[in-house]
């Protein structure tokens, strides 16, 4: 069935940039959410703050666990960001 | 519930136990779950984050995970380098003789009327943000 609907121009940006990223369709991303709805499911968007920050550093800490000894990403970050000012 | 504008080098500070300002940027973190404060990401810090992630560690897989577990919808508002933010950017950048970068991050809070948090010496030097232990003793 084709549904037509209107959304805040705002919000369907954002999720056509998310879903850009993750290299999906939108219509993959609206049906995903709606079946997660109708069968009662919490949505990959339910996380709390602090559920996230905790998700968030774990993952973080096991992301760089085997990272080789060197600066730290901030100072990868600083030097991109000043490659190109006069020294 | 003071919304922020948060800069790539805080997230990586974060992301990073070597860095010597992980540990309060992860507190920064917790304090802004904690005062569910509105946390806005303009688009070019997910390639920053990324990239500085990947070079650090060598792992491109793991480092695009990481920066894409920052934008959980409800606790992040991602916010799209489109063409009135870009336009937002380009005046502010021209006013006070910024780097690009620099710009969309200013452009961002002030567009969403919230403080840019970073550890950038260029936008801390410029009075444009607040270094996240200031923001946590404020």
């Amino acid at each position: 069935m084709k549904a037509t609907i209107n959304i805040p121009d705002e919000l369907y940006r954002r999720v056509k940039a998310k879903s850009a990223l993750e290299g999906r369709r939108v219509r993959e991303v609206t049906i995903e959410l709606y079946s997660h709805w109708l069968e009662g499911e919490p949505s990959s968007g339910g996380a709390t703050a602090d559920q996230w920050l905790a998700d968030w550093v774990r993952l973080a800490d096991e992301s760089l666990k085997d990272a080789p000894a060197g600066p730290p990403a901030r100072s990868l970050l600083d030097e991109a960001r000043r490659r190109t000012e006069p020294r | 519930m003071n919304a922020v504008t948060v800069d790539a080098s805080v997230w990586v500070a974060a992301a990073d136990a070597s860095d010597p300002r992980c540990s309060v940027s992860r507190d920064f973190f917790a304090e802004v779950a904690h005062r569910e404060s509105r946390l806005f990401v303009p688009s070019i810090a997910l390639v920053e984050v990324g990239c500085a992630l990947a070079r650090r560690s060598g792992d491109t897989q793991g480092a695009r995970r990481l920066a894409q577990a920052m934008l959980v919808p409800n606790v992040v508002t991602y916010v799209a380098v489109d063409g009135p933010l870009v336009a937002h950017a380009f005046e502010l950048g021209t006013e006070g003789f910024l780097r690009g970068a620099d710009a969309l991050y200013m452009a961002t809070a002030a567009q969403t009327q919230s403080t840019l948090v970073s550890w950038d010496g260029e936008h801390l030097a410029r009075g444009a943000a607040v270094s996240p232990d200031a923001w946590l003793d404020a």
